[in-house]
């Protein structure tokens, strides 16, 4: 578990606060999204979180331990991975894996077998004799993940991890978080890819200019902002869009109708095509559409919000 | 801790550390082998060089001719070809020439059956050398080994009997087991052939301008009877005392009369340097250099090039904090540092000991390996400093060459230049004074700075003016700790502060 509380981080002070007063909380067993535009504090607060840059006030808490007071207890519980992984690039991967053990305090015998079996796991064991900079950054990413767990931590850290992903290899990804998951890991993950977020993440925090603009539950993500009504009809005339704009705004493109501005609750919308239907037009679909999560974003974080 | 030490364990054992250690120990080493192993006086080992103690008498049936030729030890050298002139000085263009070759104890006899004409001079081509009669050989060559010139031991002196039926040679000789006692030979040889005849030998350390007479007066110390062989090297029981001093060896007639048979005066055969002036001396130039330029790249190797490229990152975020990554890789290059310099000069020690017979006193042996230590702990620091500010691996490098560019090779020239500009007067104390104070803003300084207080002498730092003594301008062993402990820790701590502090 992340309990994040009141984080501010400043860089500078001819310039606002990278983070400002944030609060968060990734719970065990539940993926939370972190979507913002670029520079609006995403990676500052990973970073924050998982140790290599210190807030400038407010409390990051990684399963009860002060990542800055007590820094070796709390990124006991971290995996860290970013979105452009830089490790040693004349290292080894079995090598490097081990060194990283050794701060988790596992003996060498064990780091190796437990190397072995990241690395098989994440299909990099056929390269563990080259050296990490003739990876590529695919590769990369996925010895990224194996020294991630390395440690075998609670919470995990994903910064912008799926970039530069190949669809099998976002699939992958996608399939990993999952099973963090369903081991009762606390996985926080940002990203720009959206709709991923909307796939995997039990919850998204939106994140505008260092503050949480909203945090989006799972069960209202198909029911994001204004409804509108979609109506395939057989053959569409002025007549029919103009007894539809008695319900709201209708706009024609061939033979669909998209009906916004609805002004009839959504439990009424039979009455649309009841209205239709008794003036003799052939209604081939109906259908109500809510705003997707990519606008309902831009409309959050867009620019003047 | 755990995770310190450990980290701390991996910067010991890198390979950049173990590519140092190697680096330092084999350069010094070398460096101590290539200084001691060549003669300072020849440009080829004693025992490679040969010299020619030559005797000729003349007899009712013409001249017998005894050649003994020895290395630069004073053992005999075998198989040495001699090629030599009688000559009759009356009458310049009559020349006999010889020619032949040592035998197993380094001596060519033959007899040349010439009863007319009067030779009184025995040559090696253009060398004259007395056999005969007294002429003197003034100009000295080395004759080495299987080649035919002619040659005299430095500092050889002769003398010959009255009655031309002996003749004595004493010469100065090195010692096989140390460089700082020379010995001496003494060669004897007889028309009849007999061994030497008893005589008593004196010697004098001649630390006044003359000495009294008559001789051998009582400043003149005993060695002792020798006689009874035809050529011997004696180690006079010489020590420090003797540093730079010459030292006047007589042989007196068994009777003991005022007239010395032959003597060797004014040769020094004691030689002041002593393994640790040797090594301080021979690692000055190669470690003023080598030194700052490795402890700029260990701190580069060991934490600037991780830090500006982000490889500390997927480190720190492990169970470790940024103070103790910094202090881990800190103290791992300066321990580096610390065990590349005592195996160097440890090594070094045992080279040199070879040569010398002796070991590195503790005050050398402390005086070099602090000296440098801090220096190289010193620029680490600096650029410990500067990776706190950089972001790029070539900004930290390039800024690091810079600072040895200017910091070592340039910084007598800039210090110079300021000194002139603050119309200091580097020739009187004073101004010594500013321009040492001056100086010891870089690290590069602090080696010489440890010199000047182990030898209590001060040199002037520019070339200007004449030396003082240490603490005469404010060289103590307080003012070279607190130097020393400024560069040990300040880069040091301002770094750690930053590596701690700053994101």
């Amino acid at each position: 578990m992340i309990h994040i509380t009141h984080l501010t981080k400043q860089f500078s002070r001819n310039q606002p606060p990278a983070v400002k007063n944030l609060d968060l909380e990734i719970n065990d067993g539940e993926i939370m999204g972190f979507a913002g535009l670029n520079g609006a504090g995403k990676t500052t607060t990973i970073r924050i979180v998982s140790g290599i840059i210190f807030p400038t006030s407010g409390k990051v808490l990684v399963n009860g331990k002060d990542i800055v007071k007590e820094k070796v207890a709390a990124s006991k519980h971290i995996g860290w991975v970013p979105e452009l992984p830089n490790f040693e690039p004349t290292g080894k991967s079995v090598q490097l894996l081990k060194y990283y053990a050794g701060f988790y305090g596992i003996p060498p015998k064990e780091a190796e077998a437990r190397a072995e079996t990241l690395l098989k796991k994440f299909n990099i064991w056929d390269a563990r004799r080259r050296p990490l900079k003739d990876y590529s950054q695919g590769m990369k990413k996925r010895f990224s993940i194996a020294a991630a767990m390395m440690g075998d931590p609670d919470n995990f850290l994903f910064d912008e991890t799926l970039n530069g992903l190949d669809p099998e290899g976002v699939k992958n990804m996608r399939d990993f978080m999952l099973s963090l998951r369903k081991d009762g890991k606390a996985v926080f993950l940002s990203s720009h890819i959206l709709s991923e977020l909307e796939n995997v993440a039990d919850r998204i925090a939106v994140i505008k200019r260092g503050e949480i603009v909203k945090v989006i539950e799972r069960s209202d993500l198909s029911n994001l902002g204004e409804i509108s009504l979609k109506i395939v009809l057989q053959k569409v005339d002025e007549n029919a869009i103009s007894m539809l704009g008695q319900y709201g705004i209708p706009e024609k493109s061939g033979n669909e109708i998209v009906l916004r501005n609805l002004n009839i609750p959504s439990g009424e919308v039979y009455k649309v095509s009841e209205t239709l239907f008794k003036a003799g037009y052939r209604v081939i679909s109906i259908s109500t559409e809510s705003e997707g999560l990519e606008d309902y974003f831009l409309e959050l974080v867009g620019s003047g919000k | 801790m755990r995770d310190f030490i450990y980290d701390l364990r991996r910067t010991l054992t890198g390979k950049f550390t173990i590519t140092m250690i190697v680096l330092i120990v084999l350069a010094t080493v070398g460096i101590s082998y290539a200084a001691v192993s060549v003669s300072s006086v020849s440009s080829v080992p004693p025992n490679s060089e040969a010299y020619v103690y030559p005797a000729v008498f003349k007899t009712a049936y013409g001249y017998n001719v005894t050649d003994f030729v020895a290395n630069g030890y004073g053992q005999p050298v075998s198989g040495l070809k001699l090629d030599s002139s009688l000559i009759n000085e009356t009458a310049s263009t009559q020349m006999y020439n010889i020619s032949g070759t040592t035998n197993g104890h380094g001596y060519f006899n033959t007899t040349v059956a010439l009863t007319e004409g009067n030779f009184t001079t025995y040559g090696y081509f253009s060398s004259y050398i007395s056999g005969i009669n007294t002429t003197f050989e003034s100009s000295i060559s080395i004759l080495k080994k299987n080649e035919s010139q002619s040659g005299i031991l430095p500092n050889m002196y002769s003398w010959q009997s009255t009655n031309n039926l002996s003749v004595y040679f004493i010469g100065k000789v090195a010692n096989p087991s140390s460089a700082t006692i020379s010995g001496i030979e003494i060669y004897y040889a007889s028309a009849n052939g007999s061994a030497m005849p008893s005589g008593t030998l004196y010697y004098y350390v001649q630390n006044t301008s003359s000495i009294s007479l008559p001789i051998p007066s009582k400043e003149m110390l005993k060695f002792g009877t020798i006689g009874g062989f035809y050529n011997k090297v004696f180690t006079l029981p010489l020590n420090a005392s003797a540093n730079e001093m010459n030292v006047v060896v007589e042989l007196f007639p068994p009777s003991g009369g005022a007239q010395p048979l032959v003597m060797l005066p004014s040769a020094t055969l004691y030689s002041a340097t002593s393994s640790g002036a040797l090594l301080e001396a021979i690692l000055q130039v190669p470690y003023e250099f080598l030194i700052p330029i490795l402890g700029i790249f260990s701190a580069y190797f060991y934490y600037g090039k991780d830090k500006a490229s982000g490889v500390l990152e997927s480190i720190i975020t492990r169970p470790v904090t940024k103070g103790r990554i910094f202090l881990s890789r800190f103290l791992g290059g300066a321990m580096s540092f610390l065990i590349a310099l005592i195996m160097a000069e440890a090594l070094s020690d045992l080279v040199i000991y070879r040569y010398t017979g002796s070991l590195l006193s503790s005050s050398y042996f402390f005086s070099i390996l602090g000296g440098y230590l801090v220096e190289a702990i010193a620029f680490s620091g600096l650029i410990y400093i500067v990776s706190q500010f950089l972001k790029s691996q070539g900004g930290i490098l390039g800024t690091g060459i810079g600072l040895f560019f200017v910091m070592v090779l340039f910084w007598s020239d800039l210090m110079a230049i300021i000194l002139y500009a603050l119309h200091v007067n580097s020739a009187v104390k004073s101004g010594v004074i500013m321009a040492l104070a001056l100086d010891t803003i870089s690290p590069s300084t602090f080696p010489s700075l440890v010199i000047y207080l182990r030898s209590g002498f001060y040199g002037s730092a520019f070339g200007v003016g004449s030396g003082y003594p240490a603490s005469s301008v404010g060289i103590t062993l307080v003012s070279v700790i607190l130097v020393g402990l400024f560069w040990l820790f300040i880069p040091a701590l301002a770094s750690f502060f930053l590596a701690r502090s700053r994101d």
